[in-house]
């Protein structure tokens, strides 16, 4: 419960800091916070509480304005990157900025478990 | 414990952070331009994009003319998104053009721009130095401080540069930077966040470098340098047959029905040649145009259907993505013009009004000369000119590198130029003791001659405004609603002596240096001539009759004849028969010369002919029965091209040398020779063999070659990649080379020497076809878009279009309405 709690008020965050702040690392920031305000009994359980908001917000804006281009960039990006196709350069991209956000949970959550 | 894994993911997290933020390599910092965003896909062009916007209070800072700074007009995109520029006079007009301008193609405006000026290197890495230190050395900055100088000192062209330089710089600041004057990552271009590098301030200087990249592409070749190898290894008789320089059967731009009633301005004439030994072969020498260059005509109100002159252009050039080319319509109370831009320089380059038309080609004259220093004792401080010494100069040029140590480089310069290869750092051998004397890096105003074809209304005014054109001399067509047609090769065009500049010269001895020009007034041109037309191919500008001695590396002797036998024949001519006449695939050299080289079969059933070619038999049988046109989708093109090739190669093993630098002679000279010279002539034999070849053992070996070549690339890539097109392949490549941004093997026909004269990377990179009825009747297309951004569907839009030849109808609006009523989506400045 309080796993899906931290994901929905995450993914909130990241939408807000990733949509109008220019930086794109800030989900990190958020994460290791939430994970900080609300600690979760387990490593892997912050590591999940980072990585599903982060992908799964970067999924969301990808595919939010993908087919107002008729997914004619994200094609050619994917193409650049020798992937196959943009729903791959969208999973690949959503799931390395996952593990970072990922990453930095847990990392918020050992600091806050450890007094 | 709990320490431990803190620090393991927050140092894990922050690295990741920090190596995704760097460019590794080529890789750009992938966190940024991945990011859902801001990255790449703030550049995935969607309807908002094409949304009307208005601009306020937009006033120029420093005004030509300090009474007019505020900047008022509309720009009216039409549906392929083409801009309609109304302003309230021409600083506005021009202030607009480089808004859009920069809007639409600023990357590549500054990409040509760096490229022109040596300073790729700063960019993209140790990589480009070398190309970087010849572009300084051939000193294309030097050349474009000069342009600037010039027109500067014009009201007209310094008042225009200036307001499109203002709109170029307002949309920099405007759409790309924050209110900190910082670049908003967001905002730029999509090549800007893959280069990881950020667009600089426009200058006046950098439209100068992007003319003098156009130069450079027109003129930076020649054959001095090879043909003095060449005369030195074959002596002055053969050098004469093989290399002429005015061959049998030239088919002149000027008819021969104009006189020339002038004598030639005199000039010192003295010195040899430079025979004092053998120039090396350099890797990146440039010795032909490489299928650059372009057909022009226009016809006669007599000639064609409707009784109005048609004006026809279409300039071969390397294609591109973003296109060189940019279509633009500029409307203001002092003109209104339409037609192709060239994205960093205002104004339209080819294009027409209500009252011209006008379009060019390349006029392919020698602008380019080299000049052997002799060092005062070996050292390199003075030299020998004009009886006494001179001393050297020495400019420093500082290369900055990313990710390096700035290069310095010291290039010298002599009284003719600057000395290309001197401490290159590699051996360079006699090149290193060569200066060139180059016409592009002398003052000039070309703009101005633009700026007044933009806003002539008639053959007078046409005239007048060619006389600013220096360099490179190009083929002005020109056509009027009144039914004037007309073509001047104009250029600034040194009086020569004969053979000046044909072969390396001794700088020593200034009756080699240029003395005097052609006055601009004696240039060839033709009025309306009796024929009733008036082309250009690159070919020769004038008959035997011309007063003045002129050379060429490159002259065309094929498109030329193709065009004028075909408009020689035609009467009633319409639009669409011009169109035609565009994409005609006639290839005139198979056309001679096949029928040479498949008599030596003579009459043997081919198929068990005096060659044994292994097992595939079509190349024989399809070129029989093939009618010379090189169209997309029959084989027989692919086979002669080969046959031809290897042909070439195996005649003129003579001048196949690792070490030395020559060329081989035209392919108009290998037709004349297998049509002409004694079947046992010394040149058909190949050195490399026992055995003494013939003409006709050429002929059959290049043959058995061509099978071979055919066999093993059958098995590469199976039979069914004979096509024309496919072996052709014409590549439209992304200026950074991006496969993914590129447009590959396009479905077209043609070839160099053919009126569509599509090769590999060259083509027809604009074609405009110009009815001077009341009003004017304009159809055009380029293989490309007006948009450079890869994100955006307008991007290469046109391309299917152009290989299918098929044209977009050129909206001209007369009224500002029309033009409001025609649009897609409108940007105001206020």
């Amino acid at each position: 419960m309080k796993l899906i709690v931290s994901i929905i008020i995450s993914a909130a965050l990241i939408y807000f800091t990733q949509s109008y702040l220019a930086t794109w690392w800030l989900f990190a920031i958020v994460t290791f916070i939430m994970a900080i305000a609300l600690p979760l009994k387990s490593g892997w359980r912050h590591f999940f509480a980072g990585l599903i908001p982060v992908a799964g917000v970067w999924m969301l804006l990808y595919l939010m304005q993908d087919p107002h281009n008729e997914s004619l960039l994200s094609n050619k990006v994917a193409a650049l990157f020798s992937l196959p196709n943009n729903m791959v350069l969208f999973i690949v991209a959503s799931l390395v900025a996952g593990l970072i956000g990922g990453l930095a949970a847990v990392a918020g959550g050992a600091l806050r478990k450890k007094k | 414990m709990r320490i431990d894994k803190f620090l393991i993911a927050f140092i894990a997290s922050v690295a990741l952070i920090f190596l995704l933020n760097k460019q590794l390599g080529s890789i750009p910092p992938l966190g940024k331009f991945l990011d859902p965003v801001h990255g790449y896909m703030a550049n995935a062009e969607t309807e908002k994009d094409l949304a009307s916007i208005t601009l306020n209070n937009i006033t120029l800072e420093t005004p030509a003319d300090p009474a007019t700074s505020g900047i008022s007009g509309s720009v009216y995109f039409d549906d392929r998104l083409v801009p309609h520029i109304f302003g309230a006079d021409d600083q506005s007009v021009y202030f607009l053009q480089g808004y859009v301008h920069a809007k639409y193609r600023l990357w590549q405006m500054e990409t040509q721009t760096r490229a022109a000026s040596g300073r790729l290197s700063e960019i993209l890495g140790p990589d480009l130095l070398n190309f970087d230190r010849e572009k300084r050395r051939t000193g294309m900055v030097a050349g474009a401080e000069n342009a600037l100088k010039e027109l500067e000192k014009d009201h007209d062209t310094y008042s225009c540069i200036l307001a499109y330089t203002a709109g170029i710089n307002e949309y920099i600041h405007s759409e790309l930077k924050n209110s900190g004057d910082k670049f908003i990552y967001a905002s730029l271009p999509l090549e800007f966040k893959l280069l990881n590098y950020e667009p600089e301030t426009w200058t006046p200087l950098k439209s100068m470098l992007l003319l003098k990249y156009m130069a450079n592409t027109l003129t930076g070749y020649d054959n001095d340098i090879e043909y003095t190898n060449i005369i030195k290894k074959i002596g002055r008789n053969d050098f004469d047959l093989l290399f002429p320089d005015r061959p049998q059967g030239i088919d002149p731009i000027i008819p021969s029905e104009k006189v020339y009633d002038y004598v030639p301005a005199k000039i010192d004439t003295a010195m040899d040649y430079d025979s004092s030994g053998y120039y090396k072969k350099l890797d990146d020498r440039k010795t032909e145009s490489d299928g650059v260059g372009s057909n022009n005509w226009a016809v006669a109100p007599a000639k064609t259907k409707n009784g109005h002159a048609i004006l026809c252009n279409d300039p071969h050039l390397q294609l591109n993505l973003p296109s060189l080319w940019y279509e633009v319509q500029l409307s203001s109370p002092e003109q209104n013009v339409y037609g192709a831009s060239l994205p960093g320089a205002p104004g339209v380059i080819i294009g027409f009004n209500d009252s011209i038309s006008w379009g060019v080609t390349h006029g392919g004259r020698d602008v380019r000369d080299w000049y052997k220093v002799t060092w005062r004792l070996g050292k390199r401080e003075e030299y020998r000119y004009n009886n006494g010494w001179e001393k050297i100069e020495k400019r420093v040029e500082v290369i900055k590198v990313k990710g390096d140590d700035d290069f310095i480089d010291t290039v010298y310069w002599t009284v003719h130029g600057p000395m290309v290869y001197t401490d290159f750092g590699e051996d360079k051998g006699d090149w290193e003791n060569l200066a060139m004397r180059w016409a592009a890096i002398d003052p000039s105003n070309e703009f101005k001659t633009f700026y007044l074809l933009n806003r002539a209304k008639n053959y007078d005014e046409y005239r007048n405004a060619l006389q600013y054109f220096s360099c490179p001399a190009q083929n002005f067509v020109f056509a009027a609603t009144s039914g004037d047609i007309a073509i001047t090769q104009q250029g600034k065009l040194a009086v020569k002596w004969p053979e000046q500049g044909r072969f390396v010269l001794d700088g020593k001895d200034a009756a080699g240096d240029w003395q005097n020009y052609i006055p601009w007034e004696e240039n060839p041109f033709i009025k309306n001539p009796s024929r009733g037309f008036v082309s250009s191919a690159n070919q020769h500008p004038t008959d035997s009759t011309y007063p003045y001695y002129y050379t060429g590396s490159d002259f065309e002797f094929f498109r030329n004849r193709r065009i004028n036998d075909l408009l020689g024949g035609m009467q009633n001519i319409t639009v669409e028969d011009l169109e035609h006449l565009q994409q005609d695939n006639f290839n005139y050299i198979a056309s001679e010369v096949l029928p040479i080289m498949l008599k030596v079969f003579d009459g043997s059933d081919l198929n068990n002919g005096p060659v044994s070619y292994s097992t595939y038999d079509k190349p024989y049988m399809n070129l029989e029965e093939w009618n010379y046109m090189n169209d997309p989708d029959i084989t027989a093109p692919t086979f002669f091209q080969i046959w031809w090739d290897e042909l070439n190669r195996m005649l003129w093993d003579e001048f196949h040398n690792e070490d030395t630098a020559f060329i081989i002679p035209d392919e108009y000279y290998t037709i004349l020779a297998l049509k002409t010279l004694p079947v046992d002539y010394k040149y058909f034999d190949i050195d490399s063999t026992k055995v003494i070849e013939s003409r006709n053992d050429i002929i059959l070996k290049s043959f058995k070659s061509m099978t071979v070549i055919v066999d093993s690339l059958a098995k590469e890539t199976g039979y069914e990649n004979f096509e024309w097109y496919k072996y052709k392949h014409t590549n439209i490549l992304h200026l950074a080379q991006l496969p993914a941004f590129s447009s590959e093997n396009i479905h077209n026909g043609g070839y160099r020497h053919i009126v569509n004269a599509t090769s590999g990377r060259n083509g027809p990179s604009w074609r405009m076809v110009v009815e001077m009825s009341d009003p004017v009747h304009a159809y055009g297309v380029y293989p490309g878009g007006q948009s450079g951004n890869p994100g955006s569907k307008y991007y290469d839009n046109f391309i299917s279009d152009w290989a299918a030849g098929k044209y977009f109808i050129l909206k001209f609006f007369r009224t500002e309405e029309k033009a409001k009523e025609n649009s897609m989506f409108t940007i105001t400045f206020k």
